[in-house]
C-alpha cells in the first residue's frame, strides 16, 4: 500500500496533525506493492544553495547531497539512536570505555577508484581536528586524542575521556577521499553517486555509482539538484513537472499540493530544528529568574502554532523530542500561555509597573522567529512591558551571536536536540557553557554537562539528563516554543525515499516509477 | 579613433583604481564578520581566529587592499570564502549567464521597439498612435518580478509551455536554452520595449519637424525610405543613449527577474555573496561591472560618431 497524505487544509489543530503523520508512517511501514525499478534521473528542488562541497562543513543545505555522495562509520538509527553499520562493519569499546575499535569494511571504493583504508579515514579525523579548517564537527572531534592505524582496515580511536557521544561524530563524520579535499572543486566519496558538477546557484548533478560497495544499488542513474529561489518556485516547479521533489518546502506550500493527486507531502517525524527565545541573564531585568520564568509562560505558543504554522510543528517548553532521555511531559507543557501566572510573577519580583525590552532576530534566516516576537509584542503590552524588536542581517546575528553581544533578547533556532541529551552542550553555542550568548553559568550547570558527557550507564545518564532539562526549565535562560517539522513534496512515481535524524535525504534506495 | 579608445581606456585606469578602493571599503561597512559567516555561530573562539588567520582578515585593510590589488593585476582573482572556489570560475560561470540573458532581451527591445516607435511617430496622434503610447504607458508601470510570477503561472503550471526555472547554455542545446530564456526575456522587455519605443517616438517626432524632412518628402522619397533612412537616423542620438543605459541596467540590474526564474547570473551571484559577506566574490563582480560599463560608454561615444558623422569622436582631444 502506497502512502498518502490526504487533504491537510482544514487541519489547525496539532492533534489532528499527529493523527495524519501517525497514519503517513504507519502506511509507510507496509512498503511498496511493486518491485523497485532501475534507471532515471531524479530532479530535487531546493531553495538554498550549498555553501562548499566540503563534506567536513555539515551544512544545513548540503541535504539532498551528503549521502548520497559520502558514507559515514555509523549510522544512527532514527528509531533508537543506535548506530548501525556504514563503512565501519563492526567496533568494540575497550574495558574502561577509553578506546574504540573500527573494523572497516572490505573493498569499499572511493569514486576515483582507490580502496578505502583505515588511513584516510583517520586523515578525515586529523582534517576536521584542525582549527583552520573552520570545521563544524571540529567540537565533536576534540573526544578523539589519538588515532592508530594497525592495518588498512583497522581503526583505534583512543578518547581524551571515555564518553558514548563519539558515535553521535562518528555518524556525522563523513569519508572523503583525503586528497580531493585539498581541491574544492571536487567531491570523492564513497557513497552511491559519484559527483560531477556544481554550478553556484543553479544545480548540482550526480550520477550513479556502478562500483558501490552495497550491490544492486542505487536505483537510479543519478541526481539533478536545482537551487530554486524560494519556496513558492518549489511549488511551481512540482507543479510544472521540471521536478519530482521538493526539499523542505514551507507549511502553506505543503497545503497547497496536499489536495493534488500528483503528489505526496512527508512531514519528518524527527522535527529537529527547534524555535527559542534566549534571555541575556546579566541584563536587568533579565538577571531575575522570576522574570525570564515569566516572560517565557507570556509566549502564546498555541496561536503562534495556529496562526503562522498552520498546525504544524510542536509546541513546547522544551529542548528535546519525545524520543530523547531527557524529555520530560509535564515540563515540555509547563511553560504554557498563563498571562495571570506571569503578571504574578512580576509582580512578585518588583515589575509589577512593567519595563523595556529588546529583542535582536535576523528575518533572512529564520523568518518565524520575527513572527513569535510580533505576536508577543502585543501580549506583552498586557504586562506592561514595551518589546523593541530589532532586525539585523544574517551576518551580524552570526557574529553577534558568537561575541555574546546580544542585549537582552535573542530570537534564535537550533538543532542537534534529537540526538544524545550532551551533543547540544557540548556543539550547539545556546547550550554551550562559558560562550553561551545568554551568559548563563552555574556549577550545577557544569557539573550535569560533566555527568552527561561522561555517565555510559544509560539509567543514569537519563537520570542526569532529566536534571537537566529541569535545570533549563527552572532557569529559563534559553525558551524554545517550537519544534518544527521538514516538509517534502514529491511526485507520487517517487519511491524509497528516507531520511537521517538530521532530516538529510537518504535516496540510495529512490527510485522511480516509470509514466 | 583608435587613439580616442586608448587614451578613453588609459584614462578609466584611476577611475578602475578608485572605484576599486570604493569597492572594497563598501562591503567592509556592513555589519557583520564573514568569518562568523564561515565557520558557523557555534564555532568555537580558536577556529575562529585560525580561520581569520587563514583568509588574511586579521589583516590591516590597506594590507589586504594591497594583496587583493596585486592579485587582481596578476589575474587573480582570489577565491570565494565560502565555496572556497576560484572567484573566476564563479564569474566565469555566471557571467555568461547574465550576458545571454541581456543580449537576448535587448535583441527582443530593439526588434520591437525601434519599428514601433517609428510607425507610431509616423502616425502621429492616430488612433494606432494613442492605442500604441497608452499600452506603453502602461507597461512603463509594470514590475517586472509580478509580471513573471504570472508568466510562470500561465504557461509554465497550466500550459506547461516553458520550464518555470533553470538555465540551458545556448550553445549546448540551442533548442532547450530558448525554452528557458522565453519567460525571463518576457517579463524583463516589455518595460524595456515601452520606454525604447516612448523614446524613438519622440525622438522621431521631433526629426520629423526638421527641414530636411520636408525637403526628402518633397522630393518625392517614399515614406518608408525617409522614416528608416533620413528619420531614424537623425532620432539616433538619444536613442543610442537610452539603449546604452537600458543594457547596463540589464548586466547589473536583473537580479530580481534572474531570481524569479532561478537564472544562475551575476545579479544573483553578487546579492547572494553580499548576504553572506563574501569579500572576494562581491568585489570582483563589482569591479568587473565597472569595468563594463567604462567599455559600454566607449562603445556609446563611437556609435554617435557612426550615427551622426558630424561628431567627431575624441576630436577635441586631437586638436
Amino acid at each position: 500500500m502506497r502512502k498518502r497524505a490526504r487533504s491537510i487544509r482544514n487541519i489547525g489543530a496539532p492533534p489532528a496533525f499527529a493523527l495524519l503523520l501517525v497514519a503517513i508512517l504507519t502506511l509507510g511501514q507496509f512498503g511498496f506493492s511493486q518491485d523497485p525499478q532501475y534507471g532515471g534521473v531524479l530532479r530535487v528542488g531546493q531553495s538554498v544553495d550549498l555553501l562548499s562541497l566540503d563534506p567536513h562543513e555539515d551544512n544545513f543545505a548540503d541535504g539532498a547531497m551528503l549521502h548520497q555522495v559520502f558514507n559515514s562509520l555509523v549510522k544512527l538509527s532514527t528509531e533508537d539512536l543506535e548506530p548501525q553499520p556504514e563503512l565501519a562493519e563492526s567496533w568494540q569499546f575497550s574495558d574502561n570505555g577509553g578506546t574504540l575499535t573500527f573494523a572497516l569494511r572490505k573493498g569499499v571504493l572511493f569514486h576515483d577508484g582507490t580502496e578505502l583504508t583505515a588511513s584516510d579515514v583517520a586523515a578525515n579525523i586529523a582534517r576536521v581536528q584542525d582549527p583552520e579548517v573552520g570545521s563544524k564537527l571540529r567540537s565533536g572531534s576534540l573526544l578523539i586524542g589519538s588515532v592508530e592505524t594497525p592495518d588498512d582496515h583497522t581503526l583505534v580511536v583512543h578518547l581524551t575521556e571515555p564518553t558514548p557521544t563519539i558515535m553521535d561524530f562518528f555518524s556525522k563524520l563523513m569519508i572523503a577521499k583525503p586528497e580531493s579535499l585539498l581541491d574544492p572543486t571536487r567531491a570523492v566519496g564513497t557513497g552511491a553517486f559519484s559527483f560531477v558538477e556544481w554550478v553556484p546557484g543553479d544545480h548540482v548533478t550526480l550520477r550513479r555509482f556502478d562500483n558501490y560497495w552495497r550491490e544492486g544499488l542505487p536505483y537510479l542513474d543519478g541526481i539533478e539538484i536545482k537551487i530554486l529561489p524560494d519556496e513558492e518556485s518549489i511549488v511551481a516547479n512540482l507543479r510544472a513537472g521540471a521536478i519530482d521533489m521538493g526539499r523542505r518546502i514551507v507549511q502553506s506550500a505543503a497545503e497547497n499540493l496536499a489536495n493534488d493527486p500528483n503528489f505526496e507531502i512527508f512531514v519528518s517525524p524527527h522535527g529537529s530544528v527547534y524555535f527559542s527565545l534566549g534571555f541575556v541573564v546579566t541584563s536587568p531585568p533579565l538577571d531575575n529568574r522570576d522574570v525570564r520564568r515569566a516572560l517565557n509562560m507570556s509566549i502564546d505558543r498555541e496561536r503562534f502554532q495556529t496562526v503562522f504554522l498552520k498546525g504544524f510543528g510542536t509546541t513546547t517548553c522544551i529542548p528535546w523530542p519525545k524520543s530523547s532521555p531527557a524529555y520530560n511531559e509535564t515540563l515540555a507543557t509547563g511553560c504554557y500561555f498563563d498571562l495571570e501566572g506571569a503578571r504574578t510573577l512580576l509582580s512578585g519580583a518588583g515589575y509589577a509597573d512593567g519595563f523595556s525590552l529588546t529583542a535582536e532576530v535576523a528575518p533572512t534566516v529564520t523568518p518565524e522567529t520575527l513572527r513569535l516576537l510580533q505576536l508577543w509584542q502585543q501580549d506583552l503590552q498586557q504586562l506592561n512591558i514595551r518589546l523593541d524588536i530589532q532586525q539585523i542581517s544574517g551576518a551580524q546575528y552570526s557574529q553577534k551571536k558568537q561575541a555574546g553581544e546580544f542585549t537582552q533578547i535573542w530570537a534564535d533556532s537550533f538543532s542537534g536536540t534529537n540526538r544524545h541529551p550532551a551533543i547540544p552542550f557540548l556543539s550547539s553555542r545556546p547550550f554551550m557553557p562559558g560562550v553561551n550568548p545568554s551568559h548563563f553559568a552555574s556549577p550545577e550547570y557544569d557539573a550535569l554537562i560533566e555527568r552527561l558527557t561522561t555517565e555510559q550507564d544509560p539509567e543514569a545518564m537519563q537520570e542526569a539528563a532529566q536534571e537537566m532539562t529541569a535545570l533549563l526549565a527552572n532557569e529559563a535562560f534559553i525558551n524554545p516554543y517550537m519544534s518544527k517539522p521538514g516538509i517534502w513534496a514529491y511526485t507520487t512515481r517517487l519511491h524509497g525515499r528516507s531520511e537521517d535524524i538530521g532530516e538529510r535525504d537518504i535516496l540510495e534506495q529512490a527510485w522511480l516509477e516509470r509514466p | 579613433m583608435f587613439t580616442y579608445i586608448g587614451r578613453r581606456l588609459l584614462s578609466s585606469i584611476p577611475v578602475l583604481l578608485m572605484a576599486s578602493f570604493a569597492i572594497f571599503a563598501l562591503i567592509r561597512v556592513l555589519p557583520g564578520d564573514p568569518v562568523s559567516v564561515l565557520a558557523g555561530p557555534d564555532a568555537r573562539d580558536e577556529v575562529l581566529l585560525a580561520v581569520r588567520e587563514k583568509y588574511g582578515l586579521d589583516k590591516p585593510l590597506l594590507v589586504q587592499y594591497w594583496i587583493w590589488g596585486s592579485m587582481v593585476l596578476s589575474g587573480d582573482l582570489g577565491t570565494s570564502l565560502l565555496s572556497r572556489l576560484p572567484v573566476a570560475r564563479l564569474i566565469g560561470q555566471a557571467f555568461p549567464a547574465t550576458l545571454e540573458l541581456a543580449f537576448v532581451s535587448f535583441l527582443v527591445t530593439l526588434i520591437v521597439g525601434v519599428p514601433l516607435g517609428v510607425v507610431a511617430a509616423t502616425r502621429a496622434n492616430s488612433s494606432y498612435d494613442q492605442l500604441i503610447t497608452n499600452v506603453a504607458a502602461f507597461l512603463t508601470g509594470v514590475p517586472g518580478f509580478w509580471l513573471g510570477l504570472l508568466l510562470i503561472l500561465a504557461f509554465s503550471v497550466n500550459l506547461q509551455w516553458f520550464p518555470p526555472s533553470g538555465r540551458i547554455p545556448l550553445f549546448s542545446d540551442f533548442t532547450g536554452a530558448m525554452r528557458h530564456l522565453a519567460l525571463p526575456v518576457l517579463s524583463l522587455t516589455p518595460r524595456l520595449i515601452a520606454v525604447l519605443f516612448l523614446f524613438v517616438r519622440s525622438a522621431t517626432m521631433d526629426v520629423r519637424r526638421q527641414d530636411f524632412v520636408r525637403t526628402a518628402i518633397s522630393k518625392g522619397l517614399s515614406a518608408r525610405t525617409v522614416s528608416f533612412k533620413h528619420v531614424l537616423r537623425n532620432a539616433l542620438i538619444p536613442v543610442i543613449t537610452v539603449l546604452s543605459v537600458q543594457f547596463s541596467r540589464l548586466l547589473a540590474g536583473a537580479v530580481v527577474i534572474e531570481t524569479v526564474f532561478a537564472w544562475p547570473g551575476l545579479g544573483r551571484m553578487l546579492v547572494n555573496a553580499v548576504i553572506n559577506l563574501d569579500y572576494p566574490v562581491v568585489q570582483a563582480a563589482l569591479l568587473l561591472l565597472v569595468g563594463l560599463f567604462i567599455v559600454l560608454n566607449t562603445l556609446t561615444d563611437i556609435l554617435y560618431g557612426i550615427a551622426d558623422p558630424r561628431i567627431q569622436v575624441g576630436a577635441s582631444a586631437s586638436r
